[in-house]
């Protein structure tokens, strides 16, 4: 029994190498009980699916490693990309719609991260509230109907081209997860950043100012919810303050099923990375095996807890080990 | 250069309500262990987190190597060359055990972190603390309280500190990893660090210390050179302002043939087997033995809250059908918890409410509770303990240990429970709370019940107990009669060396 877990344990562990290899073993079944799975269009569609969930996921990661939650990326996403649009049609300039975009997204993200630190606010509340005032803000701004722009601009461009063959959407997944994982991982920033979320009482005794930390991970995950909307906008070629969907609590869930814990502290951008590949992946399973829609946010629902309980028996094990002795 | 590593000169602190430090002064020098002992309320954690950075004095001068220094937060006074080993640890649970140890100044190459460096030199401070068998790569929450310490120390030699304070460290130590802390204490005294050790152990306190100083409502009555001359007694009688001759009670009565709790055959696989149990009535039992042998577990699988593979219970002969903690306490059976904060009490709530928790029958009419009833109830059983101070209506949180302690023995008493198994009842409590709370156990054997405790402190258990049966490994090794008690051979057995041989 004993040897066992701990071969389970190391796989929960290794968290990148066994969703990665969950996801090829995925891809084995699919390629062969269906013949409309391993097709250069559906792979290309999973992966163009995903990519907006990925760089919210990457941004997620900080937050959530962190020790803090965002529930409002998406809807944050959404206002920025709505407003993306005002800019671009009044300046026909991508370059000038882009910046306030992230500005903005980044200072709703440094919003929600004051409400948290400053005021001492439980971020699952604020964040809540925010998703509901950004939400509320594009809809105002555009007053219910999406906002067109030209498909000569640079964000159609990015949205629904291909460069080398592939579309750029995709070409940007490793673009922003290599981004988020070097700042994350390769960088003393980084690393405070996790400690504030696995312990901020121990950063604070070692010096770190932990909710000035706090607030730059909201901030950072504003600033790739920015990057985000300029994508969305582009995709959908259009802003449409109603766009959002399901994409935030699919972030959230690619972030965990990535291996960050919610307790803060753990976690790589990669990871989150491939748990949103994963998520998508899993959807499409269902779509090829003409499982109803609907049965899509169940079934990533199940995957979350699955997830979350195996990482607590996988810790319980990991503290067990040294209780022993 | 001045004498002195460290010097507090006339530090005062007050608190709104209480002034926590009255002009206290204490020095320290190079190469020193200087023991700092004194009840709980004394000042001692208040002075320390004035040298730690999270106090700041009200008045009063610190000095480190003579000169002059405000230490206004945690970092400045690292930098000063301090570092503190709280009983809380300070970990980060996800990170491995380099990255905390140099959790902010952590190492740089190329703008980017190196974490191959600090794993190194993390691995090197382990090996010099005589760790070799641990990787620095390992996540600290794998690892067992006594390594965690470990950790802390790591982090304060890593530091450079030249004073390093040890906050009760042996509290959660196994005897064989307390000689081992002595071994890094005596390493670090060598090499010319001045070492300040908070203790309620007395013994640990002979043996360890150069000087002693004991502090009493926030000022300082004694300071002392060791000697072989200074006593357990003299050290008690500088915290308290008084001899404590009766620290444990004279047993007044003899515990009767009438065997009240009986568990047979209790086994669990891995964490203990064998174990049978005999609970006289007017007894007091001791349980020890090394942190790790499996006594809290034992317990707690009797009484149901853990499971058991095989064993029967039973209480006043007749045996007790579903071994769970409502049926055990109906039957009279009652446990009170090692981990007293988070399993004795509700520390967010009153004491009132604490008290009332298993007592809603004795307060209510018809499923409604009766504030009559109810504020009787509590007055009663606040007086019958003394917890002080006396207001019900504080939270848990806000007593002392030894009231915490208080209270959870009058919850469980208002139910008359025939067998009370109390684990660790008096680990953390200051001297007169101990003295009060071995009172108050001689008196309820007086009154028919009978008593199983558990406890690491060799002393207590042979001052309160008529027997006691030593714990090893899983399995219980040896028994002692009142009359056979004795330090040595209890520590052997507890080594796993018997010695009666059955």
């Amino acid at each position: 029994m004993k040897k066992k877990f701990n071969f389970f344990t190391w796989l929960l562990d290794k968290r990148e190498i066994s969703l990665a290899l969950f996801i090829v073993i995925m891809g084995a079944i699919l390629s062969l009980t269906t013949d409309t799975f391993f097709t250069k269009d559906n792979i290309f569609n999973i992966l163009k699916q995903a990519a907006i969930t990925v760089v919210l996921a990457c941004g997620m990661t900080f937050i959530i490693s962190g020790g803090g939650i965002d529930l409002s990326v998406a809807n944050n996403m959404c206002l920025a990309s709505v407003v993306l649009c005002i800019v671009y049609n009044a300046t026909r300039s991508d370059i000038l719609a882009l910046l306030v975009g992230v500005v903005l997204a980044a200072a709703v993200g440094a919003l929600n991260g004051v409400f948290v630190t400053k005021l001492g606010l439980p971020p699952f509340i604020v964040t809540l509230g925010m998703s509901n005032i950004a939400s509320g803000l594009a809809l105002v701004v555009t007053e219910g109907y999406p906002i067109n722009f030209s498909n000569k601009s640079l964000m159609f461009t990015v949205g629904q081209k291909s460069l080398f063959g592939i579309p750029i959407l995709i070409l940007l997944i490793p673009v922003f997860t290599i981004i988020g994982q070097f700042i994350l991982r390769k960088t003393v920033l980084g690393n405070r950043l996790q400690a504030c979320g696995g312990n901020p009482v121990a950063a604070s005794l070692s010096g770190l100012n932990v909710s000035n930390l706090k607030v730059l991970t909201y901030t950072i995950g504003g600033i790739f919810a920015g990057f985000a909307a300029f994508m969305l906008a582009g995709r959908i070629n259009s802003g449409n303050p109603s766009a959002a969907g399901t994409v935030g609590m699919d972030a959230i869930c690619a972030v965990v099923v990535g291996g960050t814990s919610m307790a803060g502290g753990g976690g790589t951008v990669i990871g989150s990375m491939i748990g949103a590949i994963l998520m998508q992946l899993i959807k499409n399973a269902l779509i090829q095996y003409e499982v109803s829609m609907y049965w899509q946010t169940t079934v990533i629902g199940v995957v979350l807890v699955c997830v979350c309980a195996l990482d607590l028996i996988a810790y319980k094990a990991g503290e067990a080990g040294a209780k022993k002795q | 250069m001045s004498e002195y590593i460290l010097e507090m000169k006339n530090i005062s602190k007050s608190f709104p309500g209480v002034k926590a430090l009255d002009d206290v002064s204490f020095n320290l020098r190079p190469g020193e262990i200087h023991a700092l002992i004194g009840e709980n309320g004394a000042g001692k954690s208040t002075l320390i987190k004035c040298l730690g950075g999270q106090h700041m004095p009200d008045e009063g001068e610190i000095y480190i190597d003579g000169k002059k220094v405000d230490i206004t937060n945690a970092k400045v006074s690292r930098d000063h060359g301090i570092g503190v080993i709280y009983q809380e640890f300070n970990l980060v649970p996800a990170f491995t055990i380099a990255e905390n140890i140099y959790l902010g100044r952590e190492y740089k190459k190329n703008g980017m972190i190196d974490r191959a460096g600090m794993f190194r030199d993390a691995d090197e401070i382990l090996r010099s603390l005589g760790q070799e068998n641990m990787s620095s790569r390992t996540r600290v929450y794998k690892l067992s309280t006594s390594q965690q310490q470990m950790i802390e120390i790591c982090k304060a030699v890593s530091a450079k500190s030249k004073i390093i304070v040890f906050d009760e460290p042996t509290a959660v130590l196994t005897q064989k990893e307390t000689l081992l802390l002595f071994k890094i204490i005596a390493q670090l005294k060598e090499q010319g660090v001045g070492i300040i050790y908070i203790s309620h152990r007395l013994d640990e306190v002979l043996e360890l210390s150069d000087r002693i100083t004991s502090l009493r409502d926030g000022k300082v009555t004694k300071t002392v050179d060791n000697s072989p001359d200074i006593t357990k007694d003299d050290l008690v009688a500088m915290m308290v302002g008084r001899k404590l001759d009766a620290y444990y009670p004279t047993r007044t009565i003899k515990p009767s043939e009438e065997v009240v709790f009986e568990a047979r055959n209790f086994s669990l696989s891995g964490v203990f087997s064998d174990v049978n149990i005999k609970l006289h009535r007017g007894e007091i039992l001791g349980i020890c033995g090394l942190v790790g042998a499996g006594r809290t577990e034992t317990m707690k699988s009797i009484f149901g809250v853990l499971p058991h593979d095989s064993g029967e219970v039973y209480i006043n002969g007749k045996k007790v059908e579903h071994v769970n903690p409502h049926q055990l306490i109906k039957h009279g059976m009652v446990l009170l918890p090692e981990d007293r904060k988070n399993e004795g009490l509700s520390l967010m709530q009153t004491a009132a409410i604490n008290l009332c928790i298993p007592n809603f029958d004795q307060i209510s009419k018809r499923g409604l509770i009766n504030s009559r009833m109810r504020a009787q109830f509590v007055d009663k059983f606040f007086n019958l303990l003394s917890v002080r101070p006396a207001i019900p209506n504080r939270l848990a949180l806000n007593f002392s240990g030894g009231n915490q302690q208080k209270l959870i023995i009058a919850k469980w008493l208002a139910r008359n429970p025939l067998i009370l198994v109390m684990d660790e009842p008096t680990r953390g409590i200051d001297v007169n709370a101990k003295s009060e709370i071995y009172n108050i156990m001689n008196d309820l054997t007086t009154k028919g019940m009978s008593i199983i405790m558990v406890s690491s402190e060799m002393p207590e258990l042979m001052g309160v107990c008529d027997r006691i049966m030593v714990m090893y490994e899983g399995r219980f090794i040896d028994q002692f009669t009142r009359d056979e008690f004795d330090e040595q051979n209890l520590a052997r057995a507890q080594s796993g060396i018997p010695v009666h041989v059955s």
